[in-house]
């Protein structure tokens, strides 16, 4: 079984000398101006534990250092170089196409969360509904105000920081504090930039947790490749 | 600015749920390939929790993770 961590341009660059999942050494297929980087494993590997999702990353990352690259899914496997070659064969062309895209550019994740005053978390809405302290009706009608509120909080957020990015995506709140979660494509260059605008959000909106991560491979901008 | 340790604490333990969204729900698919069930990815942020909880509340942290039945996909 063949494991594999990205596709990369630069195909005449070998892969590093890097170990990957299971300490296996990484390998790379080129194809065309393509290159696969992988590991070989005689049996399944990756369970999702933290440990292995790091090991995952850290390849991807260090690919990353020297060379453009399409981050995989954590678990894409094949069963061997041949199913690697006809996959970089079949999707050559949305490879290319996102490669170009995401050359010179890294990820950055945004998370904003409400900070409520008692300081506890989902907490309130729940005690609310468990204490019988409101009538449904209007805990929903309340519920509804907070999520108008914080649509508003979170296009004035988003706006500045999209500004900086060549992409963005928002994605849907997780929980009931999540004001806003997005993922960035920003220019290297543009980083320190990004994070300053972080900065100056968060001094000015106090009432909220302003929390970015990164840069990160663009795993969120590769859907269509 | 200086960061104080529930600082660090908190931008590490935000930096493995981001890992988790990023690695388990993006990137790029080799088709029907993908040995992860949603299941398997449920128990992902099920040991995420007990993590993070073991470390500091998610309360104390500001982090509502989502609950282990929740779809954690995009």
């Amino acid at each position: 079984m063949i494991w594999v961590y990205g596709i990369c341009d630069r195909p005449e660059l070998a892969p590093p000398r890097r170990r990957g999942l299971a300490q296996a050494p990484l390998d790379g297929l080129r194809e065309g101006e393509l290159l696969a980087v992988f590991t070989r494993h005689a049996r399944s590997v990756g369970e999702p534990a933290p440990d292995a999702l790091w090991a995952h990353e850290r390849v991807v990352e260090r690919l990353m250092a020297d060379r453009a690259v399409l981050p995989m899914r954590f678990g894409s496997t094949v069963d061997g170089e041949d199913a690697l070659r006809r996959f970089l064969l079949e999707r050559r062309q949305p490879l290319l196409a996102a490669l170009a895209r995401i050359a010179g550019r890294v990820e950055l994740g945004v998370r904003i969360l409400e900070l409520h005053a008692s300081g506890n978390g989902s907490a309130p809405a729940v005690a609310t509904i468990a204490a019988g302290a409101a009538t449904g009706r209007d805990y929903l009608i309340s519920r509804l105000r907070d999520g108008k509120r914080a649509e508003q909080l979170a296009t004035t957020l988003h706006e500045p920081l999209a500004t900086l990015a060549a992409d963005a995506r928002l994605q849907t709140a997780r929980g009931a504090d999540d004001v806003l979660r997005g993922a960035y494509l920003v220019e290297r260059g543009v980083v320190p930039r990004f994070r300053v605008t972080v900065e100056r959000l968060q001094l000015a909106h106090p009432e909220v947790a302003i929390l970015c991560t990164g840069p990160w491979p663009p795993y969120t901008f590769v859907s269509d490749a | 600015m200086t960061m104080t340790r529930e600082d660090i604490a908190r931008q590490r333990e935000v930096a493995l749920v981001d890992l988790v969204d990023r690695l388990l729900a993006g990137g790029v698919v080799i088709g029907g390939d993908i040995t992860l069930s949603i299941a398997d990815v449920d128990l992902v942020y099920v040991g995420l929790r007990a993590l993070i909880t073991s470390v500091a509340t998610a309360d104390e942290l500001g982090l509502s993770l989502p609950a282990a039945g929740g779809a954690p996909f995009r």
